[in-house]
């Protein structure tokens, strides 16, 4: 690890310390992230292969931030292994949060965006991974490129410690699907993009709630099924709300493709593939990507 | 969280050498092929001896009917000794024991990728006359793990045989058919693999080989003309690289389109046939196919890439 000079702590990713820190030969500077794994004399562990490998894979994406080397170092002669990312100061909280309290607020590229995260995550998914977890704060902006990647891309298993934080739990409900937070195990992905959350809950029940009153409450009809998940109980039967009028600033093609990728039944909600061929996109040059 | 544990449950992270990318993914085919030319092994590594002899230590130990190595790790370590080979000069390559170095870390590696299938390296070491320390072991395998770049899931013949049996093969497309002509040539495919001259073809090129080889044998050729048309019309699929592959597969396997199954598993099925066979088969391509080809993991992309950005 002596190739890495440690510029300063910069989190505590889900499954361990992120340092800033520059490649002392290129100067590059790199995301590292130690990993809490333990490597006995069985050597690296299966789950963690598995996993690196798969983030191995999915990096080949610019639409998905670039793992650029593993590196194993020794502790305590124990061996610690790290992940060096690319380093990307931004998150898409802090560039919405920037655009709307700058001085000068211009209008977000907000198709284009979301047009790179649909790429990025049908990337994911035609390598079999979803993400589980895709959320402001997870997807990274290159500023200068203009470019969206998404980041703490599969790390389950082998490296997520019990998140405890609290704060930390609220933010990741915020984008829950609500299949999930039914309880189902077959998980989907939903992404959307606003400069405020759709659904800002502050638990479970007032996370499912929250959906509910905007899109009414789920019928059987609609999602079949849906009273079978594990978590569903009888809820207020709510009317669905008129979804433009939560997006006043989205033009109709953009409510429309919102509302495709707002739909219950996971099976009827739009992939990231068929949302890139939205007329929502028409007005982008694709072939910049 | 209950959900995130219940995620958990099922490991979604399980590499399958038929479906490397994990799921049914929307188009499988652009991504392979895409992979196929990182992921296949030089030709000069698959002649060398360090793989020749790293080859025969893997066959002894997944022939050795105690140890219960499954056949699918011993590919799938054959195929990281062929990539680090590719990539990296093994240390102390000229003597004895490095190659068996690399084979055992090779096959440590490959049983953590699979599950069920974690392997003991000191029963696989019981009875050589020098046996490795687990540190030794450890190192080895971080070796071979920065080399492969921890590209460790693998693109081989296997990850295409469900694309051309789903894609190529002509209807009426009985399932106890297909599942007949998959099992037939996976086994062709596990079975030919330490023939040398398969590293001369990729893994798309291998795999369709083989599906025709096996149809041949288990459709009785009914419906190999159709199925051949099929594959040809791929516009991956070089027809002159299909017709040498069946050759050599031909050659090492003893098969081909024309031999009843019941031939076919009557012949060549014990283990010290099929090792027979490699042995006489690669001594004498090593002779023939060493000179003048310095071929690198460059080559081994430009060998498999096909026209791949059409099918994304």
């Amino acid at each position: 690890m002596e190739k890495y000079e440690k510029l300063e702590k910069v989190g505590e990713g889900t499954y361990g310390k992120v340092y800033k820190a520059q490649d002392r030969e290129t100067g590059q500077v790199v995301a590292l992230k130690k990993t809490r794994l333990e490597m006995d004399e069985e050597g690296i562990p299966p789950t963690a292969l598995r996993e690196i490998s798969l983030l191995r894979l999915l990096s080949q994406s610019v639409y998905v931030v670039r793992l650029l080397s593993v590196e194993q170092a020794t502790k305590n002669g124990k061996p610690i292994l790290y992940l060096v990312f690319e380093f990307l100061d931004t998150d898409l909280k802090k560039f919405v949060d920037a655009f709307r309290k700058g001085p000068n607020p211009r209008p977000l590229p907000s198709n284009n965006f979301l047009y790179q995260l649909c790429k990025g995550v049908a990337h994911c998914h035609s390598h079999g991974v979803l993400h589980r977890d895709l959320k402001p704060q997870n997807l990274l902006v290159d500023k200068e490129k203009g470019i969206l990647k998404i980041a703490d891309l599969g790390l389950g298993r082998a490296f997520t410690v019990p998140m405890k934080s609290y704060t930390h739990e609220i933010v990741t409900l915020w984008y829950r699907a609500p299949e999930v937070l039914l309880g189902s195990t077959h998980y989907s992905t939903a992404e959307m993009v606003r400069r405020q959350a759709l659904f800002p809950g502050d638990s479970e029940l007032q996370q499912l709630l929250h959906i509910f009153r905007l899109l009414g409450t789920p019928t059987e009809e609609q999602w079949p099924g849906v009273t079978d998940l594990r978590d569903w109980h009888e809820f207020p039967q709510w009317k669905p709300q008129i979804l433009e009028r939560s997006v006043p600033a989205l033009e109709p093609e953009g409510v429309d493709l919102l509302s495709k990728m707002l739909q219950y039944n996971p099976a009827n909600r739009i992939s990231a593939k068929s949302a890139m061929e939205h007329p929502y996109f028409d007005t982008l040059d694709k072939s910049q990507f | 969280m209950d959900e995130v544990a219940a995620a958990h449950e099922y490991d979604e992270f399980e590499f399958d050498l038929e479906n490397p990318f994990t799921s049914p993914a929307d188009e499988p085919i652009a991504s392979l092929l895409d992979a196929e030319g990182h992921h296949s092994p030089s030709v000069s590594a698959a002649s060398s001896a360090a793989r020749r002899d790293a080859a025969s230590f893997i066959s002894k130990v997944q022939y050795d009917g105690k140890l219960h190595v499954h056949p699918r790790v011993a590919y799938l370590a054959l195929n990281y000794v062929d990539r680090f080979l590719s990539k990296s000069r093994l240390p102390f390559e000229h003597t004895p024991w490095a190659p068996r170095l690399l084979a055992i870390s090779c096959l440590s590696l490959a049983g953590k990728m699979q599950r069920d299938s974690a392997i003991s390296v000191a029963d696989i070491q019981r009875g050589e006359e020098a046996s490795f320390d687990e540190a030794t072991i450890r190192r080895m395998e971080r070796l071979v793990l920065d080399a492969l770049d921890w590209r460790v899931r693998s693109v081989t013949p296997l990850a295409f045989i469900s694309f051309f049996l789903s894609a190529c093969f002509p209807p009426p497309r009985h399932p106890p058919l297909l599942a007949a002509i998959k099992a037939r040539a996976v086994d062709l495919l596990l079975r030919v693999q330490p023939e040398v001259k398969m590293a001369e073809f990729c893994p798309s090129v291998a795999a369709a080989s083989a599906l025709l080889a096996a149809a041949g044998e288990v459709a009785a050729g009914a419906h190999l003309p159709d199925f051949q048309a099929g594959v040809t019309a791929c516009p991956f699929v070089n027809s002159e690289k299909l017709r040498e592959c069946g050759e050599v597969m031909a050659a090492a396997c003893c098969v081909g389109p024309g031999r009843t199954a019941a031939a076919a598993a009557s012949s060549g099925e014990t283990p010290v046939t099929v090792l027979g066979h490699h042995r006489s088969i690669s001594s004498e391509s090593e002779r023939t196919s060493t000179v003048g080809s310095a071929a690198n993991s460059s080559d081994a992309k430009k060998r498999c890439m096909g026209p791949p950005r059409q099918w994304g």
